[in-house]
């Protein structure tokens, strides 16, 4: 008796006990759809209406200016030079991370994870107090007349410090997940730490890595906050293209300014499908390693 | 024999590269910043973090965060339980685009979200005839900030929604539990730790946000300015002293919501593991 | 290859893994580690491999001390539970592994590894195979790529922690009687980690019974069964009263 009320109870009227009824279901994902829709879609859509609203050939003319132009020179340049260093970092600190144990653990994830919990104005903050003109190293700098601040190495200082925890923060979780054993047995085979990296662990991590590297990438070049208070704003030498993007938004030229932007959303999208992909490929390897 | 020995080799290079990477590029600067606050005396630095217009930005950067967080809480719990279980067309965009935010450069939004919401624009000029102004208001800075902290309950959440055991809903089903009496008694009980961690992480990421937040903001002073742009405009008049004050305050903040949001991580794992 | 363990300890945190565990190892011996769960005999195993390091004693290779030396170093044949595989390498390349990884000046030619890998896929009755990625074969024919693996690198020792747990129960006899007659044949000094006495007393020349990480008794099946040394080996084999020597 008990047993035919609790038959009934968990299917009702055809419906699984443990879903919603298909009102409930539509008004929520109605819900998600307007909230997703409003701040999600509406904003990337109206860079690009913004971009073209004046068609094509003024879209292309906002990137005849030298000043446009040297905005993305640069913003590249100094991707090429911290991206590459954040992805070293992101593997040195990842395997130190999941392949040993030490004390002190917990504080190296916690430190690695600090640029994403402070504001970026900070970022650029601690570099001004350091190599400012009034700063603690500024007079000596000025005496060997090095120029960090409102030039290139700051600019790279301060994306470096704003984009370091990225590539190591994708691949921790993933080679926890995936453990050690696989690089045990190559130990026990006679590979050197090196084979071992190269001939096994790297294969095992690539989808994560490259998701991690292009998302570093995107944040690099999109860097506004630290890069703004480092660089000085000086046109044609220490703008990128935010701040470029800053400068057009505010002198009224919005075609020119949302033109540079549609540059830098189609980052942000092709990072967001290759974080599809790296996912899907993760989640299929580890699939693939749980059956054996 | 106490010397400790790995099977895997690389801890010395792994390690030394990271601490020396994280000192030069984080710890030294950050002990630059603590010590630039120790040297200013207790007088001038409270007169610098305690002025009207600082305090009257502590109460934008601090309070309209707030409820962009909790707005995030709701409707984040909502996206986070569609996307997990519901299969509907588009779903997996949605999913994608969730981190959005996260990938787009914050002044791209900036810029974004104020064309949208303006009072002649797509959005805005369908709120104006009802009085709503958006741009260059609180409401504007609401808005950036929601945008901003969106993928951070989202995500913190969909991994433990996966993880719930559908077998504790139907035992729920079975001692006679509606589908409202299950999720408010056994499911939203559960996933607790999990939203207040991805709420935490939301409010400390829109305390310090920047960039998008001062395209919308309008920026006047003791109505619409962030913490974060008076400390640029300081550091831009050369008053390195109150901007560091402020970086201070900034930081101070940071860790006590980081220190909240671990012990809460903390609870969730207890929770899981039990 | 002769191993010896002289009054290993190993402790995780608090807890005590292996207690001052002490055995001599001959060349060609075929050994059992048996023991339940969390009794340390994987502990002890891959302490000879390498994979941990003892907190006290040593462990001997040839007389020669290697309590210290990585696992890389040793070379011993090791077979994991999991197995290990390298998912992302087909059957052919995971066996090649080892020659390959090889300092140039040692490494065998192309021809050589071919040939040398296609010997041991015919040994472990994989030939054929080689172009599938482990993903695509069954759990008996994993642990066999597994197994030629490890014996790829020309190992003085084999390796083998609960060889046989992931099977099922047909596949798991086929390659015990496969094991025996294997070690018959090259006399490589085995040990194999298992909590199934059965498969301990079927396979090994002797039985080294572990308990709470201290070594029980050590002997020929014939000899514990005959005369277990304490209440936990009658227990645990789950001897009748009449078959042992003390009851009379």
């Amino acid at each position: 008796m008990a047993g035919a009320i609790a038959m009934r109870r968990v299917v009702v009227k055809g419906r699984r006990a443990t879903a919603e009824s298909p009102t409930v279901r539509r008004i929520l994902i109605a819900v998600v759809t307007l909230f997703f829709g409003l701040f999600l879609v509406m904003p990337l859509v109206v860079v690009f209406h913004e971009a073209f609203k004046r068609g094509l050939s003024a879209y292309l003319s906002a990137f005849q200016d030298p000043y446009t132009q040297h905005a993305v020179y640069l913003t590249l340049l100094v991707a090429v030079i911290a991206v590459p260093l954040n992805t070293i970092f992101g593997l040195a600190s990842a395997w130190a991370i999941t392949k040993f144990s030490f004390p002190g653990k917990p504080l190296l994830t916690s430190l690695i994870d600090l640029p994403l919990w402070i504001s970026p104005v900070i970022g650029g903050l601690i570099y001004v107090l350091l190599f400012g003109r009034h700063g603690w190293l500024g007079g000596w700098l000025i005496d060997h007349d090095i120029r960090i601040l409102f030039a290139l190495p700051g600019i790279v200082l301060a994306t470096t410090f704003v984009t370091f925890p990225f590539v190591a923060r994708g691949l921790i979780p993933l080679m926890q997940a995936q453990g050690s054993a696989e690089e045990e047995a190559a130990a026990t085979l006679g590979a050197s730490g090196w084979q071992i990296f190269r001939r096994v662990t790297i294969p095992k991590i690539k989808w994560g890595l490259l998701y991690g590297v292009i998302l570093c990438n995107a944040r690099a070049m999109g860097e506004f906050g630290a890069v703004s208070v480092v660089s000085g704003h000086i046109r044609g030498r220490t703008n990128t293209m935010p701040l470029q993007i800053e400068i057009l938004y505010n002198e009224y030229q919005f075609s020119a300014a949302f033109a540079v932007a549609t540059l830098l959303c189609a980052l942000a999208l092709l990072t967001l499908f290759l974080k599809f992909i790296a996912e899907w490929r993760a989640a299929r390897q580890l699939a693939a390693g749980s059956r054996s | 024999m106490s010397r400790r020995r790995h099977v895997l080799p690389g801890f010395g290079l792994t390690m030394g590269y990271t601490w020396i990477y994280l000192g030069v590029l984080v710890l030294l600067p950050l002990a630059g910043l603590a010590l630039k606050t120790g040297t200013m005396g207790w007088g001038s630095f409270w007169a610098a973090i305690s002025s009207p217009q600082v305090v009257a930005s502590y109460k934008v950067s601090f309070g309209i965060s707030f409820l962009a967080a909790l707005t995030n809480g709701v409707l984040g719990l909502i996206a986070a339980w569609v996307l997990a279980r519901y299969e509907f067309p588009g779903r997996r965009v949605l999913d994608a685009l969730t981190d959005l935010p996260f990938a787009m450069p914050t002044a791209v939004a900036g810029i974004a979200l104020t064309s949208l919401y303006g009072p002649h624009e797509w959005i805005g000029g369908l709120l104006a005839p009802w009085g709503i102004k958006v741009s260059y208001t609180l409401v504007g800075v609401y808005v950036a900030l929601t945008f901003i902290g969106l993928p951070f309950v989202v995500r913190t959440l969909q991994p433990v929604i996966a993880d719930l055991s559908a077998e504790t809903e139907e035992a729920a089903a079975t001692l006679g539990a509606g589908r409202w009496r299950t999720f408010w008694r056994v499911i939203f009980p559960s996933l607790l730790p999990a939203l207040l961690t991805g709420v935490t992480l939301a409010y400390g990421r829109a305390v310090g946000e920047f960039g998008s937040v001062i395209f919308i903001a309008g920026n006047r002073p003791f109505h619409t300015e962030i913490t974060p742009l008076l400390i640029v405009s300081k550091l831009e008049s050369y008053d390195y002293n109150g901007a560091a004050a402020l970086g201070f305050v900034m930081l101070a903040a940071s860790f006590l919501i980081v220190l909240v949001s671990n012990g809460l991580q903390g609870w969730g794992a207890r929770r899981r593991v039990a | 290859m002769s191993v010896e363990l002289k009054n290993l300890s190993k402790a995780f945190g608090r807890f005590a893994a292996v207690q001052d565990v002490s055995l001599p190892i001959e060349t060609g011996e075929l050994i059992a580690l048996l023991g339940p769960s969390g009794s340390g005999k994987t502990t002890i195993l891959r302490m000879i491999a390498g994979l941990e390091f003892p907190d006290a004693g040593k462990i001997f290779f040839e007389g020669q001390d290697v309590t210290f030396r990585s696992a890389y170093q040793r070379r011993a044949g090791f077979v994991f539970q999991s197995y290990a595989l390298f998912n992302h390498l087909s059957v052919f390349e995971n066996v090649a592994f080892g020659l390959r990884v090889l300092p140039r000046r040692s490494r065998p030619s192309k021809q050589a590894i071919v040939a040398r890998v296609g010997e041991l896929l015919e040994i472990v009755q994989l030939a054929g195979l080689g172009r599938r990625l482990p993903a695509q074969l069954s759990g008996g024919q994993r642990q066999r790529v597994a197994l030629a693996r490890a014996l790829a690198i020309g190992p003085r020792v084999l390796l083998l922690d609960e060889p046989f747990g992931a099977l099922d129960a047909r596949v798991r006899k086929g390659l015990r009687q496969w094991l025996r007659a294997f070690h018959d044949q090259t006399h490589l000094t085995t040990l194999f980690v298992t909590h199934d006495q059965e498969e301990a007393f079927e396979v090994a020349d002797r039985v080294v019974i572990i308990d709470s990480g201290v070594i029980q008794q050590s002997g020929s099946p014939a000899e514990v069964c005959a005369n277990p040394a304490n209440d936990f080996v009658v227990d645990f084999l789950d001897l009748k009263p009449g078959q042992t020597g003390w009851d009379g």
